[in-house]
């Protein structure tokens, strides 16, 4: 049985004025059932272009992908119709988008926004049928009085209600796949922590595959079964939860964990890493973190870094990896 | 009840070019304000030419039954066939022939009713529901009342009637706008015979009441049916009136159209119209009207003016007509109304220059594209009183006009100059704009003031103004009335309230009762006013109809602007 | 939400209140109304007389009084020109501008709203350019010129249609374009840009996200989002319908009652003046308080502040 989702080699490249953006540059991974993998990096590095690449969606005109497949249950997703691809948006892979706050339509109620994925993925009809459905959801995300909620708008309710509503809109039709965009970043700290539980927690109860895009490793280490780093849109460090916190082979990720913020202040969104992440539309020669590496050596600079394996499953970037790991 | 007096005595006709046509004054009556485009009556290949050779009021008594239609032998035949007549005007149209604001409203008035005098093709006023009428003395005039007339539900018109309906006119609330002449110079109307009205005046009535008529050339009010107002109701009444003119009303949908149909009961067989409906639609817009002729929408379209007429030539179904001198404008000296004022414009020298530094023909030419070039006084060419040896246009001749300002010390003097747009003469503003270069030619400025035309009457009548400004006037074809009204002191439009020479004419004339003396004091009075240069004039400008190849023949009323004579169109 | 709707009609009414005040004192700046009702000729007493019979000899605040009590009792007082009530000289030629003006709004928001939508979901793309055209087009060319090209195309070419008047629904066909002309721009130009601002929106990319088809993201999700903008630049827009376009009228003869408020003025019928424009600003008013209860129904963010 082929894994849930297989990335290989994805690249999606973005068409400007100043120039092609390699935004997602030779992304490689997979993912099984009841696995989380959790997806870090700085701002930039193409975390949310992964994502959307996953269902193809893209901003129109500027946006493609230029390359690699991405077989969901063995199917490449590139290959297929957009009708098809419509219909596995929202029913087998769903979203849970970044703010909540502007994520809803404001002039819809948050039962009729609820239903649609029923009505246009399981062509339900039957009113008294569908208002059950929502209800059931809205009570598995916590949602108090969910017959009430049924009826309100988005601005009548608090940002960690509405997440809970884009929540339960994602797990309404059973998804394989539950893809969160830094789900927590625009809420308050208390909040944060109660929807990644509940994401957890539906992530387990479903036993659903789960891409978790953060920049806070803490939550990566809480949440996630395996992690990616991503850095000028490749993954640079990848492997088990475990084995990346004992033993991180790539700078890049050491300096992010170096740059974990304190519990309970709310995160930045640059980390502490001296200097700037790259211009994806001008990448440099030779390794892309190499201005900013407290480690570099003069190869670095010129020689781009192939991956190297360490194990089955734990690859990095960098030229110097075999060394890091025994440091 | 003829007597051989003065005035039947000098009742002349005068033969025209062509026909048997009388001349005789018109009492344009409608306000100047309410006034429409130009007019005169001559179609290239149209039977009669109205040559309105004009002296001569015909006064006293006036008999006649057919009026001055010299074509159409008065074979009964049915009418029959429609036709669709696009007109510019009418938007307030009033179907009562009790509310007939003037100018506008005449295709109505003209089709439908009827006073006891009224004009013909010639714009001579001939008897109509009078048969004769005589002026036993200068207050009393009676008419003598035609026979056998019908209204057009074929009921009798009785003297009572015409009485109701003089009380009818002038009661109107509001008032239309012609009654209040005839309701302050009229002391009582009475029947005196069953089939004579005597009507007692004030003062002693110089005009053979024609300037009291409804517009247009005629005496008296219109008549309408007692019995039937009495039926229908004053509600009904004013969308189902009643009359006794060649087309009887039979819808009027205001702002929208108004439908007559023939009335086979008219009492001068001549003029039973040879179509049976006509429909009057109103179409404000020119390029509408000649979209309407082309796609057959319009068998008659009026007021086309200068180039769009042009468009029109290459179509052959479709043919211009013309009528001609149907309107005239006057630039006038403002200053003048003052009796103290020290300005230029006292000095003849300096208005004389300004009358020859204009070139009318070029404006005739390359601006109107139409009419022709006329003298700097206030008549047209149908006047009593008119001299085309005397009145002669003046050639434009700038050395000379700059001579003069010289001699009067006017250089370099500015002067504000009025302007309004007219209904009845086209581009005022713009021939302002051209008058104005001339002027500066000449050494004088002028500084330009538009006022919507009912602000700039207003004013106009109130003498207030200073400067310079111009003012039209629809055909006017009774010099005396023309002057008695426009020319005399406080009269409306008089920019020769002070000058005595002239007033003092005026005053000779308003107790002339001989037409003959009167003429001629009319033509004293005008070339005084000619000479003394109170006038700069522009162009004559014609009223211009295209019709489609429908139409045979239509004569025209001379110099009325306004869709007319229906009766004597031929398919 | 009652809140909202009782705030609303206390405006409203205030604002019916000064209409009536400035209609009033307005149609009395535009000078003596005797001057143009009698010829030049007319004595002093005609006109002290006339005066009378019209109710101008009362002082002003008396006549306002009558004013306002005709208000009440819908008594406009006789236009002194037509000499028939008010109310029904306007009434008579009211509906005919109506109608054009629905005729009109349709033919905007539809042409508006549909091209702006298209030129929004391909932006930069050959219909958008297209959109920008028209757009440009419709504020360049002037509605006479429109309207007379109209009819020299449909009328006189082609003999489709017929030139003007006001008979059967055929004759709407080209005043309604010609006078929609320049709104349907507008529309177009607001519709397209809100809509792309609607499109680049978080809440689309999730419906996107959940699968919603295109066809529902862009009407059901977008536009009424774009709406609220395109509606209240559609409410002015009506104002220009329902006044009646003197020169639309003019062109197409039509019996609206643009010709009839300029002839008013200018004849300083105030009866006439009075009750066209108080009418018709009161008919505005309450559209516009119909918008914006329309606002409240779209958005329920206004509905349920
Ligand atoms: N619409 C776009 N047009 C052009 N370039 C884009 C566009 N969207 C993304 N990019 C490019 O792709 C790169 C990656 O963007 P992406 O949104 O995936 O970053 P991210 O890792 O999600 O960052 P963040 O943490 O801020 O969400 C950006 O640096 C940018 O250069
Ligand atoms: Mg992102």
């Amino acid at each position: 049985m082929p894994p849930l989702l297989e990335v290989k080699n994805l690249q999606t490249h973005f068409i400007t004025r100043s120039g092609v953006a390699r935004a997602v540059d030779g992304v490689t991974f997979s993912l099984e059932r009841g696995q989380t993998l959790g997806l870090v990096g700085e701002s930039g590095s193409g975390k949310s272009v992964t994502c959307s690449s996953i269902v193809r969606l893209l901003p129109k005109g500027s946006g493609r992908i230029v390359g690699g497949e991405v077989l969901f249950e063995g199917r490449n997703l590139l290959d297929i119709s957009e009708n098809e691809m419509r219909r596995i948006r929202g029913s087998q892979i769903s979203f849970v988008t970044q703010d909540p706050m502007t994520s809803l339509n404001p002039v819809y109620s948050i039962g009729n926004q609820m239903e649609e994925p029923l009505r246009y993925h399981q062509g339900m009809r039957n009113h008294g049928q569908l208002h059950a459905k929502v209800v059931e959801a809205l009570t598995q995300v916590g949602i108090p009085s969910p017959e009430r909620r049924v009826k309100d708008y988005p601005h009548q309710l608090s940002g960690g209600q509405r997440q809970r509503v884009v929540t339960a809109m994602a797990i309404e039709c059973q998804p394989s796949l539950l893809i969160a965009d830094e789900p927590t970043t625009a809420l308050d700290v208390t909040v944060q922590i109660q929807i990644l539980r509940l994401l957890k927690d539906v992530q387990k109860e479903l036993n659903l595959g789960m891409i978790l895009v953060t920049h806070d490793l803490s939550v990566i280490a809480r949440t996630c079964d395996k992690v990616a780093v991503m850095y000028a849109g490749r993954i640079v460090e990848e492997g088990p939860i475990d084995e990346i916190f004992a033993r991180p082979r790539h700078p890049y990720t050491r300096s992010l964990m170096r740059a974990i913020p304190q519990i309970g202040r709310k995160e930045d969104r640059l980390y502490s890493i001296p200097g700037q992440p790259p211009d994806v539309r001008r990448l440099p020669q030779g390794c892309p973190f190499a201005p900013r590496c407290p480690d570099v050596i003069d190869r670095c600079t010129h020689e781009a870094p192939t991956e190297q394996f360490f194990g089955s499953n734990h690859r990095a970037r960098c030229l110097r990896a075999e060394e890091m790991g025994a440091s | 009840m003829e007597r051989d007096n003065y005035w039947t005595r000098n009742m002349r006709r005068r033969i025209g070019r062509r026909g048997f046509l009388q001349t005789s004054g018109v009492a344009a009556t409608g306000l100047a304000a309410a006034a429409a485009f130009g007019c005169g009556s001559d179609d290239d290949d149209e039977t009669t030419t109205a040559t309105a050779t004009g002296t001569a009021s015909a006064t006293g008594t006036a008999t006649g039954s057919a009026t001055g239609t010299s074509t159409a032998s008065a074979t009964a035949a049915k009418p029959a066939g429609s036709i669709k007549v696009s007109v510019a005007t009418l938007q307030e149209q009033s179907a009562s022939p009790f509310f007939q604001t003037g100018g506008l409203s005449s295709p109505i008035y003209f089709h439908a009713y009827e006073g006891f005098f009224g004009g013909d093709l010639a714009a001579k006023s001939t008897p109509r529901l009078a048969l004769s009428m005589e002026q036993p003395e200068p207050t009393t005039i009676t008419f003598k009342l035609r026979p056998g007339v019908k209204f057009w539900d074929g009921t009798d018109v009785t003297a009572e009637d015409i009485k109701w309906s003089f009380d009818a006119y002038v009661g109107n609330n509001p008032p239309a706008p012609p009654s209040a002449k005839i309701k302050n110079s009229v002391t009582s109307v009475d029947i005196t015979g069953t089939d004579t009205i005597t009507i007692k005046f004030k003062t002693p009535v110089v005009f053979q009441m024609e300037e009291m008529g409804v517009t247009g050339v005629s005496r008296g009010w219109p008549v309408s049916s007692r019995a039937h107002y009495e039926k229908v109701g004053a509600e009904g009444f004013k969308s189902q009136p009643m009359g006794t003119g060649p087309f009887a009303v039979k819808e009027n949908k205001v702002g929208q159209y108004i439908d007559l149909v023939a009335n086979e009961l008219y009492w001068n067989k001549a003029w039973v119209p040879r179509v049976q409906n006509v429909r009057l639609n109103i179409v404000p817009d020119q390029q509408t009207r000649i979209a309407q002729i082309k796609t057959g929408e319009a068998d008659i379209i009026e007021g086309i003016i200068g180039p769009a007429a042009e468009t029109l030539k290459n179509e052959s179904s479709i043919k211009i007509v013309k009528t001609d001198n149907t309107a005239q404008m006057t630039v006038r000296f403002q200053d003048l109304w003052d009796p103290a004022t020290t300005s230029v414009q006292k000095d003849p020298r300096f208005r004389e220059a300004m009358k020859l530094a204009v070139d009318q023909e070029s404006i005739a030419k390359n601006l109107l594209k139409l009419g022709a070039p006329g003298p700097d006084i206030l008549v047209f060419p149908n006047s009593t009183g008119y001299d085309a040896n005397m009145f002669k246009p003046l050639k434009r001749d700038v050395a000379k006009a700059k001579d003069l300002i010289k001699q009067a010390g006017a250089e370099g003097q500015e002067f504000r100059l009025g302007s309004y747009s007219s209904s009845s003469y086209p581009m005022i503003p713009e021939i302002m704009q051209a008058y104005a270069s001339f002027w500066k030619e000449i050494g004088i400025n002028t500084k330009i003031e538009t006022k919507e035309s009912g602000a700039y009457f207003t004013d106009f009548q109130a003498k207030t103004p200073r400067g310079l400004g111009p003012i039209s006037f629809p055909n006017f074809s009774n010099g005396g009335i023309l002057l008695v009204t426009y020319y005399k002191k406080g009269g409306a439009y008089a920019t020769t309230d002070n000058d005595d020479e002239i007033q003092a004419l005026i005053g000779k004339l308003e107790t002339e009762i001989d037409p003959k003396a009167q003429e001629e004091l009319i033509k004293q009075g005008l070339k005084l006013a000619y000479d003394k240069h109170y006038f700069i004039a522009a162009p004559y400008v014609e009223s211009q109809w295209a019709i489609s190849s429908k139409i045979k023949s239509w004569e025209r009323q001379a110099g009325l602007p306004y869709v007319n004579s229906l009766q004597t169109v031929t398919l | 939400m009652t809140g909202y709707i009782v705030s609303r009609l206390i405006q409203t009414l205030v604002t019916i209140v000064g209409i009536s005040v400035v209609v009033f004192f307005l149609a009395r700046l535009s000078g003596d109304a005797t001057a143009l009702l009698i010829p030049p000729e007319a004595t002093a007493e005609d006109r002290e007389a006339l005066k009378e019979s019209l109710g101008l000899d009362d002082p002003l605040p008396v006549q306002y009084g009558i004013f306002v009590k005709g208000i009440i009792t819908g008594d406009f007082g006789d236009s002194f020109r037509f000499g028939e009530p008010a109310l029904d000289v306007f009434l008579d030629r009211f509906p005919n501008t109506l109608k054009l003006a629905a005729a009109s709004a349709v033919v905007a928001l539809l042409g508006g709203v549909s091209v702006g939508v298209l030129g929004a979901i391909r932006a930069g793309g050959f219909v958008d350019r297209l959109t920008t055209v028209i757009a440009l087009l419709g504020q360049a060319i002037p509605s006479f010129l429109i309207g007379i090209m109209l009819i020299l195309f449909f009328a006189v070419e082609l003999r489709w249609l017929p030139t003007s008047g006001m008979a059967g629904p055929k004759t709407f066909i080209m005043p309604a374009i010609a006078s929609a002309w320049y709104s349907m721009a507008a529309l177009t130009r607001m519709t397209r840009s809100s809509m792309l601002d609607v499109m680049e929106t978080d809440y689309i990319r999730l419906a996107r996200l959940k699968g919603v088809p295109e066809r529902a993201v862009i009407w059901k999700h977008a536009f009424r989002n774009a709406l609220v903008p395109i509606l209240s630049l559609f409410s002015l827009q009506i104002i220009f319908f329902v006044s009646g376009s003197v020169v639309i009228e003019q062109i197409f003869a039509w019996p609206g009652i643009g010709q009839l408020t300029i002839q008013a003025i200018f004849s300083r019928d105030y009866p006439l003046v009075q009750t066209i424009v108080f009418v018709t600003s009161t008919f505005l008013v309450l559209l516009n308080l119909g918008v914006d209860l329309l606002y409240a129904v779209i958005d329920p963010r206004i509905r349920l502040a």
